[in-house]
């Protein structure tokens, strides 16, 4: 296996030479780059024209993260040639129903013997990406690991895009399904948001819109939380995510991050379904916490890859949330740089920021979270 | 300043610079600068808002917490529901202000030991809680019981008390939360109901249904123990005089003193209940012979003895008491009462004021009337009832116009038997509605069997009971009889008496008007000798009274008095005809037909015979006597 990554700016163009001679049937070219870029196009053509055997996927964020930095407006490109490990890609119908779909794609991906892993991209505002990931988890076989993220467009909420199987497009999900007796596929994913303040029901909502928090509008519920940055809202409602709870006397909860807003009708709109009846909590996501949880995670990595005898290729993948970008600002580079820490020399690491990550958390199921940093390694033994 | 290397920056300005891959020892040029002091300017806003949102958001929250506490405490209080909660490692439990007031605790004594609570739990119920506690502490789990709880001044609270525990992560219980509901006034009102249902509201005493689940109760230890008891039957004499003279308030608060005195006179282990009215009865459990019940009977007398003040008059009252033993008079709880009123009855009859026990004697009688009543029954499934016919005459020229059929009642062996007292029989047995049936349906039959020509000259009529007049059902019965005999109901007319009527005045006069509907006359019977009421005879719709036979005996030197002169006018006016019954001498005869009462009933005319005797012979018109 190896593996490189490389940036493409504007008007300077690519970091360094693509480098050709690792396309290949057994090649996965990511692409991470702007939302604006599906008007321009032109790094995404000649990638296909360079890499024509490749598969070519990608998913839109403003804030990459290649090889332990953070970028705005950069479009980053990882090129991995698998030695031992076979590939599949499959897209989604866009505008279909998710859940269908993503369990359509798990089964096909699945129906080939050597499934290890599956990575999913999905247009961030246009897929039910909790539908999408429960189609994915009820069709594929125990112990695949599933990862992946939703396609953002920072903080502007406008047009988000996938590419899907070498074509950039919108309200589409795509499925990578990764191969191989000696592939090792590890992820792992941390939040740090803490719920605070009184526990509330969810008293009028329809799937991921919210109307009323026991009985009052959500919408004024944040503005008055965010007191004076409520006019930079849904921006700033990053830093009170909310938590849903599966149960009403449980702990267990799943973070929702404000996806938009409707001031007529005083609702707010979430990157993942809130059930009217359910109970929910307002959430602080501090730095210090947000922090706290990547370098736990980052340890997690460190177990996966720094088996004594390791020096072999390595790929990263980083998926964090837009809302961590948002809260950690000017410090966002503070949850890579661990991360990065724990890599082998030589590693390739890649990502963006999302609007839902992908992945299980623990032993829990797959599901699609807010406000965590996911990490997925990719190495062939 | 010390010297810039990157490890001496804030990590965020290092971070800056890294973007801009800029050293510090290295100056910008004017683009890197620009973006530079942009990064550092975001950073700024970035910290003042991190500090902004953390202190208004902890204010806001305080505040919603607050308000939050408040009403939880406001809805607490008003629902006078207290809380607590148990913390499991510290073995300490907090109370909240609505339960630390009900136990009448500071709020100083507010955080106890759960030992310290369970103290205000009232003995009795101590166990209870701690095995609640107990189950709730060792896996999570939900209770609820109603428990007493005493409060540090003495105050008992009934309460209940849920309590719901719950698991830390690993699963074990960490905390207990309890409510406590005062409940005492549902408590209270429990109890009173409770009390309603088993005794009579006026005097507080057992009521029937609690007074024969005592009696069974002391009938079956008594049985189990071989000893007796004896259930004593009392009814007020004259009691119906005070209420009529001096009002139902006096009547009641008679009764209460009469409750209060029976009591008073008798053991604890004794049971007095009131039936309703002036029936009073007592319970004397573990007595089983009529010596020892005659003590307690004698002083029962006394106690219901008493007057009365009225408008300086005394009205007096007395008891009539019957006492019925087990297992002499009786095995079960029904029978025993039923032999004690029996009793009581007897000692009403022989002259009031005294006491009669149910004993052998009464026995013995019952047993015989028992043995009547069943064979009364027997002759009327047979058809044996025989019916006599009295001629009803026109006094003046004796002409019969009609006969008023009689029952008529043989037994096997005793022979005739007298019709007041078979009659009696029936009334209290139930089987006086057969009996009437049988008359009646003899006698239309009767009328029916004569010529066409001939059935128009007679009419006949028909005695109905008091008790039948009560049945609902009469009307409906009436009816049946005239399709089942096909008779004209102009032949017939029923006879009733005042005092039939005077028991319901408005189901009487319901029923009456149905009948009258149907054809038939409607005779008052025995007229003068009950309330004889003006009033009632202008309502009721009566075709003819007839004189009672007392008034006829009277007549004195063929002189009719000027009551029965008076009664005649008076039925005139209102438009009714006049019989007069017990006409047994030509003198009568001639002062009834001189106040203008022709008709006339009696033995100068002809005793009860058979129909045929008074019937019209088939080749005259008419009879004459």
């Amino acid at each position: 296996m190896e593996s490189t990554v490389l940036t493409w700016r504007a008007p300077s163009g690519w970091s360094a030479s693509l480098p050709a001679d690792l396309d290949s049937a057994n090649t996965l070219v990511l692409v991470f780059g702007p939302a604006a870029l599906d008007g321009a196009g032109a790094p995404v053509g000649e990638l296909r024209r360079v890499f024509p055997r490749a598969l070519l996927a990608g998913a839109s964020s403003d804030t990459v993260i290649e090889n332990g930095r953070i970028d705005d407006a950069v479009v980053a490109v990882s090129v991995t040639r698998f030695a031992h490990s076979r590939l599949a890609v499959l897209r989604s119908v866009a505008g279909a129903d998710a859940f269908t779909e993503g369990r359509r794609m798990a089964s096909d991906l699945a129906a080939r013997d050597g499934l290890v892993a599956v990575l999913a991209l999905a247009d961030g505002l246009h897929v039910n990406g909790c539908e999408l990931v429960r189609g994915l988890v009820a069709g594929l076989p125990l112990g695949v690991v599933l990862t992946g993220g939703m396609a953002a467009d920072g903080t502007r909420f406008e047009r988000t895009w996938v590419i899907a199987d070498g074509t950039l497009c919108a309200h589409t999900a795509t499925a990578i399904g990764f191969y191989g007796e000696r592939l090792r596929v590890h992820s792992a994913s941390r939040g740090g948001s803490v719920g605070f303040g009184p526990r509330r029901r969810v008293t009028r909502a329809e799937g991921n819109v919210v109307f009323e928090l026991d009985g009052r509008p959500a919408l004024a519920l944040y503005e008055q939380y965010l007191g004076r940055y409520a006019s930079a809202l849904p921006a700033s409602a990053a830093h009170f995510p909310l938590s849903v709870y599966r149960e009403t006397e449980g702990d267990t909860a799943v973070i929702r991050y404000v996806l938009g807003i409707d001031r007529a009708r005083q609702s707010i709109t979430f990157a993942g379904d809130v059930p009217r009846g359910s109970a929910v909590q307002l959430s602080r996501a501090g730095r210090g916490d947000l922090l706290r949880a990547a370098e736990q995670v980052a340890h997690e990595l460190d177990a996966w890859v720094h088996a004594p005898d390791d020096r072999r290729a390595v790929l990263n993948i980083v998926v964090s949330c837009i809302g961590r970008r948002v809260v950690l600002g000017e410090q966002t580079d503070a949850e890579i740089e661990p991360v990065a820490q724990f890599l082998p020399p030589g590693a390739a690491q890649i990502g963006f920021y999302s609007y839902g990550e992908i992945s299980g958390s623990g032993l829990a199921p797959c599901d699609m979270h807010n406000m965590t940093l996911t990490l997925t390694t990719f190495h062939e033994a | 300043m010390s010297e810039l290397t990157p490890s001496a920056l804030h990590a965020t300005l290092r971070r800056q610079l890294r973007r801009l891959r800029l050293e510090p020892s290295q100056p910008p040029d004017a683009a890197q600068w620009r973006e530079l002091l942009c990064g550092i300017d975001r950073a700024y806003h970035e910290a003042d808002e991190l500090v902004y949102l953390v202190t208004h958001s902890e204010r806001i929250v305080t505040d919603e917490l607050q308000r939050s506490q408040q009403a939880l405490a406001q809805a607490q209080r008003l629902a006078g529901l207290g809380s607590w909660s148990y913390d499991v490692d510290s073995a300490m439990a907090t109370l909240s202000d609505e339960l630390a007031h009900l136990l009448e605790l500071d709020d100083a004594q507010r955080h106890l030991p759960l030992d310290g609570l369970i103290e205000f739990v009232k003995p009795a119920d101590a166990a209870a809680v701690r095995r609640m506690l107990d189950s709730a502490i060792a896996a999570p789990t939900q209770l609820a019981a109603e428990v007493r709880f005493v409060a540090r001044g003495g105050r008992e609270h009934w309460c209940l008390c849920r309590m719901a525990s719950h698991p830390n992560t690993q699963g074990r219980v960490h905390r207990v939360d309890g409510t406590v509901l005062d409940i005492s006034d549902r408590h209270a009102i429990e109890e009173r109901t409770r009390e309603l249902a088993r005794t009579d509201p006026l005097t507080g005493l057992a009521n029937r249904s609690h007074f024969i689940h005592l009696l069974r109760r002391a009938i079956d230890a008594a049985r189990t123990e071989g000893t007796g008891a004896a259930v004593v039957f009392i009814d007020l004499d004259g009691f119906k005089n005070v209420n009529d003279t001096c009002g139902h308030h006096v009547g009641d608060a008679l009764l209460e003193s009469v409750a209060r005195r029976l009591c008073a006179c008798l053991r604890a282990s004794d049971v007095v209940g009131r039936f309703g009215g002036d029936e009073f009865v007592v319970l004397l459990p573990g007595l089983g012979t009529a010596a020892e019940v005659s003590l307690i009977t004698d002083k029962v007398m006394r106690a219901c003895t008493t007057s009365v003040e009225h408008a300086g008059d005394k009205v007096a009252v007395s008891a009539s008491v019957g006492v019925a033993l087990f297992p002499d008079d009786g095995d079960d709880a029904e029978q025993l009462l039923k032999h004690a009123d029996a009793a009581m009855y007897v000692a009403k009859q022989s002259g009031r004021n005294n006491t009669r026990f149910f004993g052998a004697d009464l026995r013995a009688r019952r047993q015989a009337d028992r043995t009547l009543v069943m064979a009364l029954r027997a002759a009327i499934n047979r058809d044996q009832i025989g019916v006599a016919y009295q001629p009803i005459v026109d006094g003046a020229t004796r002409e019969v116009l009609g006969m008023e059929a009689l029952a008529r009642w043989t037994h096997p062996e005793l022979g005739p038997v007298a019709p007041t007292d078979f009659i009696a029989m029936a009334e209290d047995s139930g089987l006086i509605g057969a009996l009437c049936q049988r008359v009646s349906v003899a006698a239309s039959r009767e009328l029916m069997a004569l010529p066409a020509a001939q059935r128009y000259t007679r009419y006949v009529s028909i005695n109905v009971s008091p008790v039948q007049l009560r049945t609902p059902h009469f009307v409906r019965y009436a009816q049946r009889m005239l399709a089942q005999t096909g008779i004209d109901p102009h032949l017939l007319a029923i006879e009733i008496t005042e005092t039939a009527v005077m028991h319901d005045v408005e189901l009487a006069m319901r029923m009456l008007t149905q009948i009258k509907a149907l054809g038939v006359s409607i005779w008052l019977d025995d007229f003068g000798t009950g309330h004889s009421s003006l009033t009632y005879l202008r309502q009721l719709p009566v075709d003819c009274i007839k004189i009672d036979r007392s008034f006829v005996t009277g007549i004195d030197a063929a002189v009719a008095g000027p009551l029965l002169h008076g009664i005649v006018s008076m039925a005139r006016s209102i438009g009714c005809e006049v019989l007069a019954e017990g006409v047994e001498t030509e003198s009568q005869r001639e002062a009834l037909l001189a106040i203008g009462c022709t008709l006339m009933q009696g033995l100068l005319f002809g005793a009860p015979d058979t129909f045929a005797r008074w019937a019209p012979a088939p080749a005259r018109s008419a009879l004459t006597v």
